[in-house]
């Protein structure tokens, strides 16, 4: 009878500890990728920038603003518990690389996001915070016809 | 069971020296862009009115975006030999749309003398549409105003339409 009662007593310390341990943890998971949907070129180059918060796309230089599908980056947070905990930050890209048809590649860079990055800690007011991330899109003269596309890295830390 | 005791206690004690450090978290996301062909127009045919014949009144002669004329006023039709609409073959990304921005008025001359061409329109009007394989004929027609014993002479002049993608 004894061995029972120190049985339950192990159980019960591990179920307490594990919930614990999971709330400490802050997690984030992708909910979009980046898009900047379809543009043309000239014989000028250019930039697109995709805006973080509203996930419109705005052309400069000999970038032709042609539409489809944009959408800026979304992450959720789940920062860890106690409230007081909840504080994080956010670590953007420098920048990344785009490959498209044979060696053509496209320069990302410039990225931004919302709530703003790197300006300290975020205090979500719930413990789940959705990010948008935006960038500028490095467009040559003439550049090459074709899908493109490449990865980046979000990243929060907390202290 | 005070062996099994001892275990738990130092799986705690692990967890919470973990939960104490500076942590992070990161997920991986792609970024994609499509880039498309530039859009491109090129003159397939100039705009020719054809032979006309003026009066002591002035008038106009309509040359619609099919080619065909009619006339208004003292102006009469002449040999409709070569007469047709201007027409352009449009270029870019299949199935893209785009906007058509139609001279306002251009002066056709002969020497010292010059007629007036406006009133100018198109089909498709405004926007057009690329096929899927990315191309499009785009016609145009325009008003022609001829005045009162306007001086015989072959007339010329040019003008320029602008497509942009919407």
């Amino acid at each position: 009878m004894h061995g029972t009662s120190y049985a339950r007593l192990l159980a019960g310390a591990l179920f307490l500890l594990l919930p614990g341990i999971g709330a400490a943890q802050i997690s984030v998971v992708k909910n979009a990728d980046l898009a900047f949907g379809s543009l043309g070129t000239s014989a000028s180059a250019g930039t697109a920038v995709l805006n973080a918060a509203t996930g419109v796309v705005t052309v400069t230089g000999g970038v032709v603003n042609l539409g489809g599908t944009r959408t800026a980056a979304s992450f959720t947070v789940t920062a860890p518990n106690p409230p007081g905990a909840r504080g994080y930050t956010i670590v953007l890209p420098a920048s990344a690389t785009l490959s498209g048809p044979g060696a053509a590649t496209m320069i990302v860079d410039t990225f931004t996001s919302n709530p703003p990055c790197c300006a300290g800690l975020v205090n979500g007011a719930t413990r789940t915070q959705v990010v948008t991330v935006g960038a500028t899109l490095h467009v040559a003269a003439n550049q090459a016809q074709g899908d493109y596309s490449g990865t980046a890295t979000f990243i929060v830390t907390r202290p | 069971m005070k062996k099994a005791l001892v275990g738990a206690a130092i799986v705690a004690a692990v967890a919470f020296t973990g939960a104490a450090n500076a942590q992070s978290a990161s997920a991986t996301f792609s970024a994609n862009a499509r880039i498309v062909t530039p859009i491109s127009i090129a003159k397939t045919a100039d705009m020719n009115f054809g032979d006309v014949v003026p009066s002591g009144s002035a008038g106009t002669v309509v040359l619609t975006t099919a080619g065909s004329r009619s006339t208004t006023g003292g102006v009469n039709l002449g040999n409709g030999f070569g007469v047709t609409q201007a027409t352009f073959t449009v270029s870019g990304q299949g199935s893209s749309t785009y906007a058509i921005t139609l001279p306002g008025s251009a002066n056709i001359t002969s020497g010292a003398n010059t007629m007036s061409v406006g009133t100018f329109t198109s089909n498709p009007l405004g926007t057009g549409t690329l096929s899927a394989g990315g191309s499009d004929t785009l016609n145009l027609g325009a008003t022609l105003s001829v005045g009162a014993s306007q001086a015989t002479g072959t007339y010329t002049g040019s003008f320029s339409v602008t497509v942009v993608y919407n």
